[in-house]
């Protein structure tokens, strides 16, 4: 059975050494910019603007009207 | 950076509409909401969503954005096949409301458009983890969730002229802290939410 104890739940003293949270996160020096990737962007600026278009106003086809979602027609 | 701060004159709330400003920013940082209400055909901020970011696209302004955005995506995705609303924070208000009238689009489908949307424009991926370190102050200082806090450390951490989203909660950020740039419709909304605190 668990019991509480200030001596017990202490965390080991190992563990002060660890780097502060997040310890995922690569900490930054005060002024450093984050680390950034451009994502590779293919075409003329038209070209993207078409596909930009495409890709939030799907055709028809991608989207399809169900008819009979709320009619109950067959 | 647009030489106004807001779009009102004596305006001081931060909140600028897509519809105003010939200026339009260098950088900002992309909020779920926004990104759900441009993939969204039926979103009530589709139509001004969809056309401000392809101004934005056409100006060569740089979108930031996280794996917070995708992981958040996924929601997205799975309301829409679930046909339930979407709980805040993932897209706040971005959900269609009522049933859905069309075939709800497929998960891939809405990440093969996310992915065009990427290599349509001047998007600029940044790693969580860059932005975690400067979350909890946010959230305390705030009092907002954790994945708010990261989309307005990711504008800090990445200097980006504001947020791009529909969300009205960043309006309890002062606009010294975060610009916000919003529908036209919202807008009101954004100030209202806003006001209280930059008039302290």
């Amino acid at each position: 059975m668990y019991e509480h104890d200030d001596e017990t739940t202490r965390a080991p003293r190992e563990l002060a050494d660890l780097p502060p949270f997040p310890v995922t996160a690569r900490r930054r020096s005060p002024g450093e910019p984050p680390r950034l990737r451009r994502t590779p962007s293919v075409g003329s600026l038209e070209e993207r603007l078409a596909r930009l278009d495409e890709a939030m106003n799907p055709t028809p086809e991608r989207t399809a009207p169900l008819a009979s979602f709320d009619s109950g027609a067959a | 950076m647009p030489d106004s701060r807001a779009d009102r004159p004596g305006d001081e709330s931060a909140v600028h509409t897509f519809g105003s400003g010939a200026e339009l920013p260098r950088s900002l940082a992309l909020d779920i909401t926004f990104v759900a209400s441009c993939l969204i055909v039926e979103d009530l901020d589709h139509a001004a969503c969809s056309a401000y970011l392809r101004r934005l696209t056409d100006s060569g302004t740089v979108l930031f954005f996280t794996d917070l955005t995708e992981l958040q995506l996924h929601d997205v995705a799975r309301a829409l096949r679930s046909g339930k609303s979407i709980d805040e924070p993932a897209t706040a208000r971005s959900a269609p409301r009522g049933r859905l009238e069309l075939v709800p689009p497929a998960p891939e489908d809405l990440f093969d458009r996310w992915r065009t949307l990427l290599a349509s424009t001047e998007a600029m991926y940044c790693e969580l983890p860059e932005v975690i370190e400067g979350m909890w102050s946010i959230m305390t200082e705030h009092d907002v969730d954790a994945a708010r806090a990261a989309s307005v450390s990711l504008v800090h951490a990445t200097q980006a002229d504001g947020l791009l989203t529909t969300d009205e909660a960043y309006g309890r950020f002062d606009s010294t802290a975060l610009s916000l740039f919003v529908p036209d419709r919202r807008a009101g909304a954004f100030r209202c939410e806003r006001s209280p605190r930059s008039s302290r």
